[in-house]
């Protein structure tokens, strides 16, 4: 779950820094080549997943590390 | 699977709050936006829709009119514009902002209508020479008279109620420019256009028509909230049914997010080059939802707007660059309708009202 999270926020920076962000024009039609319009539509996949899944996924990988860190060590054995 | 409840109840509880990072704030986005137009080179839209510089130019010379009421710094970018616009067609022709196939048109009620528009608020609000917005004035009234149904069109054959409606607002502003008296000529439109071009499953204008007024279209999100708002000058009851029936029927908001559907669901089109993608399932359309924003700023309808500006802010890419804003997933076609739509308001006040102070000459 907090790979998960991790990832899509990398994802979503490098596609920044690579100016993603400009080539979302491609969504109303005005991206002219096929690589600008790849990059748009990965930058715009990648902001909604790290918008919207990457906060409630890093709730639920904190809460289940916290739940292995809860457990019982287990008791040696000979 | 208590993990999966974990994420189901984390999902949930963000999915609810989202909208409060997102929260708009209209008056700051104002200057920002201004900024932009005012820096923006609507020429850049030829090579996708030359209908689009046109329609560029328009709704940031009405927002430029509108913004000259408290700041007159504004007139000077609204007279350039509209007189530049004006001196292009009449320089190239009247295929010059046309899509290629119209290339064999003589007359084009978009063409006219939208640069007396332009015009006309250019007159009201900087005067100057009147000639070319009268010379355009008249060119509406042959193209109204000539056409059987008084409803003219903007290709040959293809007629639009965007079109006919911005070219009524048009003569109304002129009026209230030019003192002349078009109420006779515009009640009779209104006649034709209710008796003809109003579905009668939803009761909304349907968006594109033949010579002969059969509909080519139904009801269309990026023509019917705009066309409302250009009512309000002519007919305030029937722009506020219509913005109603719109509402209701193309208006969609969840989770602190609004946004429009381009067909209702009594009449399911395609997709064309103004309207855009619809995103399915949520039935969100990128034309319709940019001008939902005029309608409801337009039409007082608050929490609306706010949902539209939510998922503007959301979706559709803001970028700042110094002091201008503009949103990346649209165009400076785009950017003009939101600003319009944020700064509408004083100018067809005046109109209505007949309180302009521009000087008339």
């Amino acid at each position: 779950m907090l790979r998960s999270a991790f990832v899509m926020v990398a994802a979503f920076a490098v596609l920044s820094l690579l100016g993603g962000r400009d080539a979302v024009s491609v969504l109303s039609g005005t991206v002219s080549t096929a690589g600008g319009a790849l990059l748009g539509l990965s930058y715009a996949l990648a902001w909604f997943g790290a918008l919207l899944l990457a906060p409630p996924l890093l709730v639920t990988g904190l809460f289940r590390a916290y739940r292995g860190s809860q457990k019982p060590a287990s008791p040696p054995t000979h | 699977m208590r993990s999966l409840l974990v994420f189901a109840a984390a999902l949930a509880v963000w999915l609810c709050t989202l909208h409060l990072f997102f929260r708009p704030d209209r008056a700051a986005l104002v200057q920002p936006l201004a900024n932009g137009q005012l820096a923006a080179d609507h020429s850049g839209l030829r090579r996708y829709n030359p209908e689009w510089e046109l329609m560029g130019r328009l709704f940031t010379a009405l927002a430029f009119a509108n913004l000259s009421f408290e700041h007159p710094e504004y007139l000077a970018p609204l007279t350039r514009i509209a007189n530049e616009t004006d001196a292009l067609e009449r320089q190239h022709g009247v295929t010059y902002f046309l899509l290629p196939y119209g290339k064999h048109a003589t007359q084009s009620l978009f063409v006219d209508g939208e640069i007396a528009l332009m015009l006309a608020a250019r007159q009201l609000r900087a005067g100057g020479d009147p000639a070319s917005l009268e010379d355009r004035v008249a060119r509406i009234e042959r193209q109204l008279t000539a056409s059987p149904l008084l409803l003219p069109e903007s290709y040959p054959d293809e007629g639009w109620v965007f079109c006919n409606t911005v070219a009524v607002a048009a003569l109304k502003a002129s009026d209230a420019a030019l003192g002349t008296d078009h109420s006779e000529l515009i009640a009779r439109w209104l006649q034709s256009l209710k008796l003809h071009l109003v579905d009668p499953r939803t009761g909304m204008l349907v968006s594109s028509f033949h010579r002969d007024g059969s509909p080519r279209d139904g009801p269309e999100g990026s023509t019917i909230w705009l066309a409302a708002h250009m009512l309000q000058l002519v007919d305030p009851q029937f722009a506020r049914e219509q913005y109603a029936l719109a509402r209701a029927s193309l208006g969609h908001s969840a989770l602190g997010f609004a946004w429009a559907a381009e067909w209702p669901a009594a009449w399911q089109g395609g997709m064309d080059i103004d309207s855009g993608p619809t995103i399915p399932l949520v039935d969100a359309n990128a034309g319709s939802s940019g001008l939902a924003l005029l309608g409801a700023a337009a039409f007082e309808d608050a929490a609306y707007l706010d949902g539209l500006l939510s998922s503007l802010r959301l979706a559709a890419f803001p970028v700042q660059r110094g002091a201008s804003l503009r949103f990346a997933a649209g165009n400076s076609l785009a950017d003009a309708v939101t600003l319009y739509s944020l700064v509408q308001g004083p100018l067809w006040n005046c109109i209505k009202e007949s309180r302009c102070s521009a000087p008339r000459s």
